[in-house]
């Protein structure tokens, strides 16, 4: 259903260029629930900002093809995306505070956003609105419509703006971390609230999160991201129990688990991750990989075929 | 204010008039008690409503301060709602297009609007529209031919005289405003929650004259609170470049005369103008943002 291929998309930061995403590919098929790993800075978020032609100024996909049902998204008027933002993509941000304005009541945006997609009048919006709230499990949604969304918690915003989104009954909701700003209960909770979303409405979820357990437990299929490359893709099942690039070990080894019975336990990532201006040579993970070799620093590796999934280590391509 | 050389004395007396007299006139207006002294009367006195007495007309400065209060609250008024009409389009527009054409050329005309002192714009526009061109009145506020004539004539007439004053404050108080404006709506724009409303496909002029407007207008009201008593403040200069008969012009002439009890009515006046400047801010800010209200 959304098929990216090869984006590259680069800001300029006063004289410099930087690299946020540099040639990432990946699908969404109908109905899936698809994970999207990675650092902060490893370019997940522009990634799903490139799709819907929201990139701040500075910021330009340069080259590669967005693809939504069999046609190209990229060079759309602006007219046209008033018609694709909201009703056929929709997005949830991180931090579900910030991304309701302050100065309008609950209520106030979601008829606002209800009437801007389906003709009707104030008093049908507004039963409408009610019902999703209701639908999202946000109590007293009455009561709430009057609310201004200082009166309300992280988790309540956070359902309010889902319930906005499905308003518009989007076939592709993309999920920027939603949970990265929340507790750890209330995270759990929008989750599963948007796993069952996308099993009962059949909405595609684009769930971009640095949170391995949730995207273990909810993803049909996952892809991991370092430095705007995408490194490793799989079921999850292949991604977590034998993950192939290194990055991707270390990434599991750094997840705190009560059983602290995994592989990779010993493994640890030295160093920070490079300034998307100067990228590293070659395979950008090698200046912190426990396995590089002179190769590392000269090419940089393709997704090679492991099992049902890919990844981006010459490794993997030598094993094979 | 006292400790100016001359006193009201001075400048009431013929100079040939006997040191004697002269110490008479302070003793009957009570100027050679203490200063402390002084304003302690006068407090008591203004408390009670009673401003005193102007020491040159002799008129109480209430009716004078009310005499001149309606022509500069006039030529203010039209000048703030001038500034407000045009600064708010103009800044948020601007602000906007940040980096374009439009903005780069905003931004240069503001920046030299707000370099040029006002009192030298104001003669300079008076040399060219006035001594040279011959259109507009040089000062004043009505044409003394016409104080019979017909009310529309009568408010015609004064709105050529306004011309050039209000000509003067707006493109003074227009640069500073635009720029805050364009300020507030940049800072607003690159916030989440107007990402969040393009993510839902609403259109950009709901973003900007929306979701933008409001949140950009709360810093705004500060900043006019501030200005609303400065305008006043600033009408000094203008208005006596301009000949305005209004209470910047009877505080020029205080000054010159020692008018003691009129000076201490304007700035009264003003200090009060401050007050109600920031209460009324106050009220427009509870106005807009719900965050202030549900903390009353």
């Amino acid at each position: 259903m959304l098929k990216v291929r090869d984006l590259v998309t680069q800001f300029r930061v006063d004289d410099h260029t930087v690299y946020a995403v540099d040639g990432i590919s990946f699908d969404v098929q109908e109905r899936q629930l698809v994970g999207l790993v990675g650092e902060s800075g490893s370019g997940k978020s522009v990634t799903a900002l490139s799709i819907l032609n929201l990139l701040a100024h500075n910021g330009r996909v340069v080259s590669g093809d967005i693809e939504w049902q069999g046609n190209s998204l990229r060079n759309r008027s602006q007219k046209e995306w008033t018609q694709i933002l909201g009703r056929e993509i929709g997005m949830i941000f991180q931090n579900p505070q910030a991304s309701l304005n302050p100065v309008f009541t609950i209520g106030d945006q979601m008829i606002e956003t209800i009437r801007l997609h389906t003709k009707c009048n104030k008093a049908e919006a507004s039963e409408k609105a009610i019902s999703l709230l209701r639908q999202v499990n946000l109590a007293d949604p009455e009561l709430r419509m009057n609310d201004y969304p200082h009166q309300l918690s992280g988790g309540m915003c956070q359902r309010v703006m889902i319930a906005m989104t499905l308003s518009m009954s989007p076939r592709l909701l993309i999920a920027d971390e939603p949970t990265g700003a929340l507790d750890v209960t209330i995270q759990a909770q929008i989750v599963r609230l948007l796993a069952s979303l996308n099993e009962s409405l059949g909405m595609s979820v684009l769930l971009i999160s640095h949170d391995l357990g949730v995207i273990n437990q909810f993803c049909d299929y996952v892809y991991i991201m370092y430095l705007g490359k995408i490194v490793e893709e799989g079921p999850p099942k292949l991604i977590f129990e034998s993950p192939q690039h290194p990055y991707t070990q270390a990434l599991l080894a750094a997840v705190p688990s009560v059983h602290s019975n995994h592989t990779y336990s010993g493994m640890v990532v030295s160093g920070e991750i490079p300034s998307p201006i100067n990228l590293p040579t070659g395979c950008r993970f090698h200046p912190r990989c426990p396995f590089a070799m002179d190769r590392c620093t000269l090419a940089v590796p393709e997704l090679y075929p492991v099992g049902d999934g890919k990844a981006a280590c010459f490794l993997v391509e030598s094993s094979n | 204010m006292k400790l100016a050389p001359g006193d009201p004395a001075s400048f009431l007396m013929d100079p040939q008039m006997k040191p004697e007299a002269r110490e008479q006139f302070r003793r009957d207006w009570g100027l050679d008690e203490p200063i402390p002294l002084q304003y302690a009367k006068w407090l008591n006195q203004a408390v009670n409503g009673n401003l005193g007495y102007s020491l040159i007309s002799h008129q109480p400065v209430s009716d004078a301060i009310a005499d001149r209060l309606p022509a500069t609250l006039l030529l203010m008024g039209v000048s703030f709602a001038l500034i407000l009409i045009i600064s708010l389009p103009l800044g948020v527009w601007s602000g906007a297009k940040k980096g374009s054409v439009f903005d780069r050329i905003t931004m240069l005309t503001s920046f030299v609007g707000f370099s040029i002192p006002t009192f030298w714009l104001g003669l300079v526009l008076i040399l060219i529209f006035s001594v040279k061109l011959n259109w507009l009145p040089t000062s004043g506020m009505q044409d003394p031919m016409l104080t019979d004539a017909a009310l529309p004539q009568k408010i015609a007439d004064i709105a050529k005289h306004m011309v050039l004053p209000v000509l003067t404050i707006v493109i003074g108080g227009l640069a500073g405003l635009t720029r805050y404006h364009r300020f507030g709506t940049i800072q607003v724009l690159s916030q989440e929650y107007i990402l969040a409303a393009r993510a839902r496909g609403i259109p950009e002029w709901r973003i900007l004259y929306i979701h933008a407007l409001k949140n950009a207008a709360l810093p705004l009201i500060t900043i006019m609170g501030i200005q609303l008593p400065a305008l006043v403040g600033g009408s000094f200069v203008i208005e006596s470049i301009f000949g305005w008969p209004g209470l910047g012009q009877l505080g020029i002439s205080a000054v010159f005369a020692r008018d003691y009890p009129i000076l201490m009515g304007i700035l009264m006046m003003s200090s009060m103008l401050i007050v109600v400047g920031n209460l009324a801010a106050d009220f427009c800010y509870a106005k807009v943002d719900p965050r202030i209200r549900t903390r009353i």
